[in-house]
């Protein structure tokens, strides 16, 4: 059984882009309130919020079959999540975007008054945690297909947006200081050992959605896609290895000063475990096979888009 | 009002594809773009095997699910049941297709010719009413149906599978059909109620 063919790369692209814009942005919601230190992450984290969702839902844009209709998208809120997510994304995009330019850019006037700040880093906030898990409410509400019908996947999808997010931000302050400048600060640390943790978690999770979606023959079909199918080497060497196992051990070794804080290492560290956040989208969108239709006792897999 | 349904008897289908090609015929369907199917399968091994001819077309669900998910509002679902799309709203986002758990709806990329090149005259009679960029499906080929005729794949059937009629009208052919021979619906579990039945091979 192989996985569905009406989505493919756009959406995946999507899905990651925007998780970890959203989860950049969060990173820098927290370093505002960590102080001064936290001030180039606070600044990196809100910029990065904007400035990966808005391309991103162009992605979305481009995969339309009728792309100058896409307003259409946000007619029927109350019941199709695509509507819902248009809501919830031109509100983090204006939201976000003000906010990121408030916060990076004074243009040399008084600050912006605090209750302003804080309204938009609560309204900000709410739409980031939004725009990570209606991606997964999205996907579930999608019932034939099995692999994307379950809680787990919008957990998923917020646990590995805190991560990639983490690594965005780490990555561009990487860039900006040089390749191989000494680049461990308090606040590089102190995110680093943060993301140790949100590894840890979405490893966890991970085997958990494998494990909780078993119950159908199609959802044990797609877990046969990933673990050794078609989409294996993809899900063990991109998602598995470059994605968790690479930036958690150096991650793991510069936080206990095992060995020093190479640029060069931090890069390949934020790069794989990057690349591994939108492999996951990947499989995860690739992996989706459809349940058989069943009559008389003999079941009967849908083909995709038939060829007459 | 009527609520159009259709019976297909499994014993009497013999997977010829007729119902196919009467489709392709009335719509001027895109290559690829499936509004009628016939799926097959076989189970068993030799010498006892059973093999089986499955015809497929949109179920015009009474509770759909590729109506709730889409965005615009181009999927309705008209009063006499029958679930049709409107293809000056519908912007090809394709979430009905992953809705739809029988996979009839399908989408019309406009790339594909049926020979190399250009379209032939016959298919360029149907790019009005198919644009391309927008999702399209089965409507019970109600063009037909509002002039008295019965749809394409039933007038079509060489052995007399498929029988169209008014699923609320209790002395109906089809109402009797299905209760006198267990008609049964495809894949209840997914709860959309379909208005396609089967009859059991």
């Amino acid at each position: 059984m192989n996985g569905q063919n009406v989505w493919g790369w756009k959406v995946a692209a999507y899905l990651f882009a925007s998780g970890t814009g959203a989860g950049a942005y969060a990173v820098g919601l927290a370093a505002q309130r960590l102080g001064s230190d936290w001030s180039s992450v606070a600044g990196t984290g809100l910029l990065l919020g904007p400035a990966l969702v808005a391309p991103a839902a162009l992605l979305l844009i481009w995969d339309l079959g009728r792309p100058a209709g896409f307003l259409r998208a946000g007619r029927r809120p109350a019941s199709s999540w695509i509507s819902r997510g248009v809501v919830i994304l031109c509100g983090f995009i204006l939201v976000g975007g003000l906010h990121a330019a408030l916060s990076v850019w004074p243009w040399g006037r008084p600050a912006p008054p605090d209750s302003l700040t804080l309204v938009l880093s609560a309204v900000g906030g709410l739409l980031a945690l939004l725009t990570t898990l209606y991606t997964g409410l999205l996907l579930g509400a999608i019932r034939p297909i099995p692999f994307w019908s379950t809680p787990v996947l919008p957990l998923l999808f917020l646990v590995s947006s805190l991560s990639t997010g983490i690594m965005a931000v780490d990555l561009t302050l990487t860039l900006w200081q040089g390749v191989t400048g000494p680049s461990l600060s308090d606040a590089l640390g102190g995110m680093r050992r943060a993301d140790l943790l949100f590894l840890a978690l979405e490893a966890v999770v991970i085997a958990c959605y494998l494990r909780l979606t078993h119950a159908t023959q199609a959802s044990r079909a797609s877990i046969q896609l990933l673990t050794r199918g078609a989409l294996a080497v993809r899900f063990w060497a991109g998602v598995v290895a470059a994605g968790l196992v690479v930036p958690f051990l150096i991650q793991l070794l510069e936080v206990t000063s095992a060995v020093p804080s190479a640029g060069g290492l931090s890069l390949l560290s934020s790069v794989a475990g990057l690349f591994g956040g939108l492999l996951l989208r990947h499989v995860v969108v690739a992996g989706g096979v459809r349940e058989p239709l069943s009559a008389a006792g003999i079941l009967l897999t849908l083909p995709g888009r038939a060829r007459v | 009002m009527a609520r159009y349904g259709m019976v297909i008897d499994l014993k009497r289908c013999v997977g010829c594809y007729g119902c196919v090609i009467a489709c392709k015929a009335e719509h001027v369907t895109r290559p690829g773009v499936m509004w009628a199917r016939v799926l097959k399968a076989e189970s068993g091994t030799y010498p006892a095997v059973r093999r089986l001819s499955l015809p497929l077309l949109c179920m015009q669900c009474r509770d759909p699910a590729c109506l709730p998910v889409c965005p615009t509002g181009a999927t309705v679902q008209r009063e006499d049941g029958v679930v049709v799309i409107d293809r000056e709203l519908c912007i090809g986002c394709r979430y009905c297709m992953q809705a739809c758990p029988y996979g009839a709806r399908y989408f019309n990329d406009g790339a594909d010719t049926y020979f190399p090149g250009l379209p032939t005259p016959y298919e360029q009679s149907g790019d009005d009413r198919h644009p391309s960029g927008v999702v399209e499906k089965c409507d019970f080929c109600l063009a037909r149906v509002e002039r008295g005729l019965e749809p394409a794949c039933v007038a079509n059937c060489m052995t007399k599978a498929r029988v169209f009629g008014d699923l609320d009208d209790p002395e109906s052919d089809i109402s009797r059909l299905i209760r006198r021979k267990a008609g049964f619906q495809l894949n209840p579990e997914f709860g959309t109620d379909p208005c396609v039945y089967y009859l059991p091979p």
